[in-house]
């Protein structure tokens, strides 16, 4: 038995990948498909690549924290 | 334009550091300086061998082609790895724990040690790779055929020229030389190949700058910032109206799936992983190289089609686009990083797959022919790495075969995609046997082989175009005309793009097949053994299986086996450890199960689980799984609620014994206090004759000269309060009586008798009342156990209670008594004024006089009805107020009836 990270710590690291899922498939998506440009690339490109980015960042801050308190021994 | 040989030379020098770099790396990590080797950035860039060929030059075309759809390749590994803590953790912590060696060993460990999966798996494996190998082969063929070509045909991408196969072979030849050379070097307990993972580390450097170089060209110096790109945009390039379909999901599904299932991604991600804490690195960092290398992959198509002339091959653009803005240099550092990405995924997969080929498909025949077997003088060890040589020779030649068979059709992306919907069925049984206990080995093989099946069918065959088995008839109409059948349509599914239709069918059938034959039959105790201890990873400690498999075998045979295959140094060192001399004998004594254990463990990492489960088969003996064993580490969930449900029983129990003990508590008190009362009731009782005693005793002292008639009188009304304190005493002393524990001798007594006794012994009490006597057909015999005079005694003090304090100008007193079922009942009512209310509650309690309607004189001392309580209690009777027909008062005494009436 390992010392648990925060419940709070270990959900969030089950919901950020799950709702960067459901912002990239197709509900959500497809809402960016408009032809409006943000700094002369299109929002459907900026849309997809800043969740990658978000997600990316997120994930980065939360194994931090994660690693940090629930360090798992390595195995004998 | 650049000369051949040039490139040649390039790709050669290349070759030699990378070789340099996998010597290194080997040399520093056996002498265990291996810090840069066994970092978490290593181990990141090592996974990105992910980034084939494919994504250099495919994502370029897929995008060129597609639009955004080439991003699903790289989300859904993005989402897997962000993802981590819920899945790869666990994969990985299973890995280490059970020194998996690949993904057909895991998925075997986990279901039962089935070396029959294992080989099945195998066969999946190979038949998904193959293509994939294959693409690699072609991306390098071509690539160099461009990058030294020359003229329109070179920009162009030699979109129709034909490949140049012997440069083909020459490749795979050479990839199959680095591959033996730096990966089937020795036969390790753990099979991790540092030397490969340095190399491929570098190459995963070379083409991501490689990538970002072109992108960086084409945004900056071609085009002039990432808006003039986007302004050159094609119309509808993005396809962005059509794309995010069941496609769009399906595909980000499978990329998710490939980065889990690939024999290549399993051999990086859990088997070369120094360290589980490297996971936490890569799961950012993974999905920050693919983003990174994703960013410019729609600059360079759009580019290529806005530049280069028409019918340019897109999936080149990453070379002509250098090539045909004359930047050379680049165009060889996109050449170099291409090369890295093809080389890098032939050499782990060759890897992957041939440990996999000789642990499950070689040593399990191996082991069964007669000459191999454990105890027999062949070298298993030898065996291992010939085999292993053999196989990865054997895989690139297939690939290559497959190369030169679908040459002419399929760009890079649709075959690496048929590869993905091939090692995807693999993940049903794999998140199945991480999560699911009642997975069974049946169930896995079950859905294996029907999703396996019907992705060749539906997807694999069909991308030999009318080559291989399938006719371009069947495809087209259905084998024998069947339209049912028809590979892209199956049963009519119509309309639906070929790789959703295939993922959609063949994953059916592989999870409604694995979900219902595992629920068909009960898991063996092996299964239910290995299932614990995957599913419950993280909260049991450490498997020690040893407590519950229990087997024999003599330590002479194990030394003999462990010294064949993980070699004499280790074999000592594992024995010593175990507690045995290192220098066995034949006649030495029988091993206890944990050496057996950890030698299993330690052959499992070289062979795998299910070879090693086979060669321990061959020494030990009565090999038994214990049950309880079983259930003890089986069911650590249970097993806290087994805890917590006793834990809940003693609290209940505790919970019963306080209320007890407040209610014993509340008892005493009561008992206390009624013993106050009693004294003080008592003393006011003695207090009340002593007064007179007293007083007309001083009355007759002091006054001598007392006329004889008073002091007659006086000395009567002492001696009347003498004889009303005796009496008082002696009901006092018998109650105490009463209430001691000494036995009444009982014996069968007709009740009535004793009634008849009481009622002639009151009728002379008074002249007045009238006792009717109502009874039943009377009684003959004894019914009751009892003592007949004290029965009696009760009977004569309810009776003269009844006249005493009869109050009415016409006493009368009733007295009925019956015999029912199972009790004798009398009841004893009168026409007086009954009992008050308020002292009905005290009325058996010592002193209580129910009431005052006694007249002067014969008040007694309160103590009959308590006595007469008492006695009742001891007869096993009881004595109670009942509400009566009219407003007197009404007894009813019960006792039970013994025997049955004579």
């Amino acid at each position: 038995m390992e010392r648990a990270p925060a419940p709070r710590l270990r959900a969030a690291a089950v919901v950020v990948p799950l709702a960067a899922l459901v912002l990239l498939m197709p509900p959500f998506i497809s809402l960016f498909v408009a032809p409006v440009n943000v700094l002369g690339i299109p929002l459907l490109v900026v849309y997809m690549f800043g969740v990658w980015a978000l997600l990316v960042f997120l994930t980065w801050r939360l194994s931090r924290r994660l690693a940090a308190r629930g360090d798992p021994a390595p195995p004998a | 334009m650049l000369a051949a040989n040039l490139v040649l030379a390039a790709a050669l020098a290349y070759v030699a550091i990378l070789f340099s770099v996998a010597f290194m790396g080997d040399l520093r990590a056996r002498q265990g300086q291996s810090r840069w080797l066994n970092s978490p950035i290593t181990y990141t860039l090592s996974i990105s061998i992910y980034c084939t060929s494919w994504t250099f030059y495919g994502a370029v075309g897929s995008a060129a082609r597609n639009g955004l759809e080439f991003a699903t390749i790289y989300l859904g590994p993005s989402l897997v790895f962000a993802g981590w803590w819920f899945f790869l953790r666990k994969l990985v912590r299973i890995g280490q724990l059970h020194r998996i060696t690949s993904i057909a060993d895991m998925l075997s460990s986990r279901y039962g040690k089935s070396a029959g999966l294992a080989a099945l798996v195998t066969v999946i494996a190979v038949a998904a790779a193959t293509p994939y190998i294959a693409l690699q082969l072609k991306a390098v063929t071509t690539s160099f055929q461009v990058i030294s070509g020359s003229g329109p045909a070179a920009l162009a991408g030699f979109y129709s020229a034909r490949p140049n196969f012997t440069l083909a072979f020459w490749i795979a030849a050479g990839m199959a030389l680095f591959t033996i050379l730096f990966g089937t070097r020795n036969i390790d307990a753990s099979e991790r190949h540092p030397g490969v993972v340095a190399a491929i580390a570098v190459e995963a450097v070379v083409k991501l700058v490689a990538m970002i170089a072109v992108g960086l060209m084409v945004v900056i110096g071609i085009a002039g910032g990432p808006a003039e790109v986007f302004a050159r945009m094609p119309a509808g390039m993005l396809h962005s109206e059509s794309v995010f379909g069941p496609r769009w999901v399906a595909m980000i599904f499978l990329a998710g799936a490939a980065v889990i299932c690939l024999p290549r991604q399993f051999q990086v991600t859990v088997v070369e992983i120094g360290d589980e804490r490297h996971l936490h690195t890569a799961a950012w960092l993974f999905p920050l190289y693919l983003f990174l290398i994703s960013l410019f992959v729609l600059p360079i198509a759009m580019a290529g089609l806005a530049y280069l002339p028409g019918g340019a091959n897109p999936d080149m653009f990453m070379l002509t686009l250098p090539m045909w803005a004359g930047r050379e240099e680049i165009a060889l550092l996109a050449f170099l990083g291409g090369f890295s990405a093809a080389t890098s995924m032939v050499i782990v997969a060759a890897i992957a797959l041939s440990t996999m080929i000789s642990n499950h498909i070689v040593l399990p025949v191996a082991l069964r022919l007669p000459g191999v077997s454990a105890n027999a003088s062949g070298d298993v060890r030898r065996l291992l790495v010939r085999s292993r040589r053999i196989s990865i020779c054997v895989i690139l030649l297939l690939a290559f075969l497959y190369f030169r068979l679908s040459a002419r059709f399929n760009p890079l992306a649709s075959i690496g995609l048929t590869a993905f919907v091939g090692v995807a069925q693999l993940l049903p049984c794999l998140v199945g046997g991480l999560f699911w206990r009642q997975a069974t080995t049946r169930g896995a093989v079950a859905g294996l082989a029907a999703g396996s099946l019907v992705w060749a069918y539906t997807l694999f065959l069909p991308s030999f175009q009318g080559e291989l088995l399938l006719s371009t008839g069947d495809i087209a109409a259905g084998p024998f005309g069947l339209s049912w059948l028809r590979p892209h349509a199956l049963f009519g599914m119509q309309g639906v793009d070929p790789l959703v239709h295939s993922v959609f069918w063949s994953l059916s059938a592989n999870i409604a097949l694995f979900v219902a034959v595992s629920l068909m039959r009960e898991p063996r105790p092996l299964e239910q053994l290995q299932a614990t201890l995957f599913v419950d990873v993280f909260r049991n400690r450490p498997a020690d299986t040893s407590r519950v498999v229990s087997r024999q075998a003599a330590i002479y045979d194990l030394n003999v086996l462990a010294q064949r295959l993980i070699g004499v140094e280790e074999a000592r060192r594992l024995f010593e450890a175990g507690g045995q001399g290192h220098q066995p004998s034949p006649n030495h004594p029988i091993a206890d199960d944990a050496l057996i254990s950890e030698l299993e463990r330690k052959l499992a990492g070289s062979v795998g689980a299910a070879s090693a489960r086979a060669m321990i088969s061959q020494v030990v003996t009565g090999e038994t799984i214990s049950l309880a064993g079983l259930l003890q580490i089986a069911d650590e969930t249970q097993r806290v609620r087994d805890y917590s449900r006793r834990l809940e029983a003693q609290s209940r129990e505790l919970a019963d014994i306080a209320s007890e003990l407040r209610s014993a508590n509340e008892r005493l008190q009561q008992l206390d206090s009624q013993k106050d009362d009693f004294l003080s009731q008592v003393s006011h009782e003695v207090r009340t004759p002593m007064t007179s005693i007293r007083s007309f005793s001083e009355i007759l002292l002091d006054s001598p000269q007392l006329d004889r008639a008073r002091s007659e009188r006086f000395l009567r009304i002492i001696h009347e309060e003498s004889i009303r304190m005796t009496r008082l005493l002696d009901s006092i002393l018998e109650l105490s009586v009463l209430e001691g524990a000494s036995a009444w001798a009982l014996a069968p007594t007709d009740p009535d008798v004793s009634l008849d006794n009481a009622v002639s012994i009151c009728r002379g009490l008074s002249a007045a009342p009238v006792i009717e006597r109502v009874s039943t057909p009377r009684v003959k015999g004894p019914c009751v156990l009892a003592d007949p005079d004290r029965l009696s005694q009760v009977f004569i003090n309810l009776l003269s209670n009844a006249i005493k304090h009869n109050t009415a100008p016409l006493p009368q007193v009733r007295v009925a008594s019956v015999l029912r079922e199972d009790v004798y009942e009398l009841t004893v009512e009168d026409n007086g004024p009954g009992i008050p209310a308020d002292v009905r509650e005290h009325l058996f309690s010592k002193f209580s006089r129910g009431g005052a309607h006694s007249p002067q004189g014969t008040q007694g001392a309160g103590l009959g009805l308590a006595i007469s309580w008492q006695i009742m209690q001891r007869l096993g009777g009881t004595l109670e107020l009942v509400p009566g027909s009219a407003k007197g008062a009404c007894f009813r005494v019960q006792l039970p009836r013994v025997g049955s009436a004579a």
